[in-house]
């Protein structure tokens, strides 16, 4: 069992941060070409980058837009995300393993703390999923990943938490290996999934910004191509 | 759409026939036409980026749908943001992406199937374009967009509202050239009459100036208005008139309303450039929109978009205004108007924050009892016929009592007389609204009120 966790702690678990990586990175030169490729296709023209700007940093750093309606909706999202990335990110036994590894250490999280926001995270999330699952509107617009991620996170936030309490139903080994392989799933799942929401967030409104501005003389082309002539009859 | 039909032959394909197959199957697949076009449409514009990133990034958490009035008003499901956009995006991902045919063929799906095509079209047509649900998605995504994307490939198949249609045929084909088939002696005619109007009204002379070269604005206003808005017309007349400024229309084209705006990219540049290409005949400097939301964001954001060089800067009537108010232009009387009055901000205008301070100073400069809607400005609720929604009668039904009925409840709220809207496609939604559900309001343009204020000291113009 040692052997188990040891593998998946370290060569295994190499192996999929790296192949998280390189896959964000890879989005992100994608979205970077197919963004300029758009900027150039409109001549550099008005392109309204301060209106992005604006709009980027308004909504980033605005917390009131999410107050207008749906309030508890926002509030447990919020808990919930802040959970998410405090938890794996300054919890002090991951610290302990990136040292290990890395030689890297950053501050850590007290313990309570640490304890009470996975216990948060654990139960928002439990929430947002009973959300999607109990309400018609919920499940009209949910598939298989949406339901599927949000266990897999809580499976791993909850197999984490027990690991460490007195509560542990199985050897504090096999449900770390449990945890790790999950943990290891997820971080695979990263790049082509929504998750990667994660990453490209920020950069999805200067997407929005190029998909607003139409090249020159796009209509007649799309007439030759459709029709053959590049005017119509309407 | 005749050019569609005359490519096939009508011939039934080679493959052998069902032998339970229906009498009379239709002479081209539809199915096939939605992907060839969506092909089309991809290669030749910017819109492929854009549906990769929403495709991959959409949580549907929903947060559109607590903002949007459509589905507040009748809790559907299928009128949810993203699920409207999941439509389109589905398609896209099952046949653009990697992974999406790779699931494709080993799960089984077919390109599109014609029930998909009669959700999109019968969804994309309720959606009003009104921007909420992107102020609020915690991403961005832009659901407007998307809708816009699907509704012009729809009318590349032929698939388009018959009124929208028949407006840009005469605006683009016609012998008018305007969207409600004004011709030019008709429109002099009626010029004549307004004038006429408003030295017995006003006891002073304004002439609407026709072919002025080298003023500084020229005017367009949607061409409706010379029909229906005759006191919008005659309150900016007097106000160009009191504060002396250089303005004038164009004989060869004189209508501002550009539905390419809601539906078609084509339609959109070409209306942009045949205005652009009036205003350079005149030697004009600016480009004067009249009271419209649409027709301001489609000049303003696209003309600099699509012409060569940023030559003619757009501006919105309100701006002018306000900017002649505070330089004491002109003067407008606080005794005249004493009704209780609200304000609704029209989409394309106050969705990205341009216009919304402009017209709050012009009414708090001569109109004392004025009260807010909430909520109001960027977050403003549509009226309920955007996008091109108002213009079309079959959906007058579903206006009336899901569309517009956030906005009756925000009306009724202010208890207001008389509210006030710059834009001629909310004006149309709220007089239908207003009979409908009988409310003891009326519906004006902010420059109706003006016209009825403005103090005329500078006297008659000379011809």
């Amino acid at each position: 069992m040692n052997e188990i966790l040891l593998f998946v702690r370290g060569p295994m678990f190499v192996f999929c941060f790296t192949f998280m990586v390189l896959g964000i990175l890879r989005l992100l030169i994608i979205m970077a070409l197919n963004i300029s490729a758009s900027i150039r296709s409109s001549a550099g023209r008005e392109f309204g980058q301060g209106e992005t700007y604006r709009e980027l940093f308004s909504w980033s750093f605005s917390f009131t837009r999410l107050f207008n309606t749906a309030r508890i909706f926002s509030i447990i999202s919020i808990i919930f995300h802040v959970g998410l990335i405090a938890v794996p990110l300054f919890l002090m036994e991951h610290i302990n393993l990136w040292e290990n590894g890395t030689g890297m250490r950053w501050h850590h999280l007290p313990g309570d703390i640490a304890d009470i926001l996975t216990l948060a995270t654990i139960i928002t999330g439990i929430l947002l999923l009973l959300y999607r699952i109990g309400t018609e509107s919920g499940r009209f617009i949910s598939s298989y990943p949406s339901y599927f991620l949000m266990i897999h996170i809580i499976f791993i936030f909850g197999s984490g938490y027990i690991a460490s309490t007195a509560y542990n139903p199985i050897s504090y080994t096999g449900m770390m290996i449990w945890h790790v392989l999950a943990g290891n799933l997820l971080l695979l799942l990263i790049p082509y999934t929504r998750l990667s929401h994660a990453f490209i967030y920020p950069i999805v409104r200067v997407v929005t910004l190029t998909g607003w501005s139409f090249p020159y003389n796009g209509g007649r082309r799309v007439n030759k191509k459709i029709f053959g002539n590049e005017q119509i009859e309407i | 759409m005749n050019t569609i039909n005359e490519k096939k032959d009508g011939k039934m394909s080679d493959n052998k026939k069902y032998p339970f197959s229906s009498e009379n199957p239709l002479e081209y697949k539809r199915t096939d036409e939605f992907m060839r076009i969506f092909e089309a449409v991809l290669a030749s514009s910017n819109y492929g980026p854009v549906l990769d990133t929403y495709s991959r990034i959409t949580m549907h958490c929903s947060r559109c749908a607590s903002e949007c009035m459509l589905y507040s008003a009748s809790k559907d499901p299928r009128d949810i943001p993203c699920y409207r956009s999941s439509l389109l995006l589905n398609i896209y991902r099952r046949n653009f992406t990697l992974w999406g045919r790779i699931k494709s063929s080993i799960f089984g799906g077919t390109k599109v199937t014609d029930m998909e095509i009669d959700q999109i079209l019968e969804s994309y047509y309720h959606c009003t374009m009104c921007g909420r649900c992107t102020r609020y998605c915690p991403f961005g995504i832009d659901h407007r967009l998307v809708v816009r994307l699907g509704r012009y490939i729809l009318s590349k198949m032929g698939i388009v509202p018959k009124n929208l249609q028949v407006s840009v045929r005469e605006q683009l084909q016609g012998e008018t050239r305007n969207t409600s088939a004004i011709p030019l002696k008709a429109l002099r005619d009626n010029l004549e009459f307004l004038e006429e109007e408003i030295e017995e009204i006003k006891g002073v002379k304004v002439t609407f100036p026709i072919d002025v070269q080298d003023a500084e604005y020229v005017f367009f206003a949607p061409v409706s208005d010379y029909l229906v808005e005759a006191e919008t017309l005659m309150g900016i007349a007097c106000v160009m008139h009191e504060a002396g400024a250089s303005w004038t229309l164009a004989s060869g084209n004189y209508d501002a309303i550009n539905y390419g705006l809601f539906y078609d990219d084509g339609h959109l540049e070409e209306i942009a450039m045949n205005m652009v290409e009036e205003v350079r005949k005149l030697n004009g400097k600016k480009i004067l929109i009249g009271e419209c939301g649409h027709a301001y964001m489609s000049a303003w954001k696209f003309i600099p978009a699509f012409s060569e060089k940023n030559e003619f800067p757009v501006v919105h009537i309100l701006e002018l205004t306000q900017k002649f108010i505070e330089e004491k232009r002109i003067h407008l009387d606080d005794s005249v108007i004493k009704e209780r009055v609200t304000y609704h901000d029209p989409c394309n205008i106050a969705r990205n924050g341009r216009i919304v301070e402009q017209p709050r100073a012009i009414i708090r400069s001569f109109i004392k009892d004025f009260v807010e809607m909430t909520p109001h400005g960027n977050d403003n609720y549509c009226c309920g016929g955007g996008g091109g929604t108002v213009v079309v009668n079959e959906l007058k039904p579903y206006r009336m009592t899901i569309a517009g009925k956030k906005k009756v409840e925000q009306m009724i709220k202010t208890n207001a007389d008389i509210v006030i809207t710059p834009c001629a496609n909310c004006k149309k939604q709220f007089g239908e609204l207003i009979l409908h559900h009988k409310l003891p309001m009326q519906h004006a343009g902010l420059h109706d009120l003006i016209f009825k204020a403005i103090e005329m000291k500078r006297g008659g113009s000379n011809e």
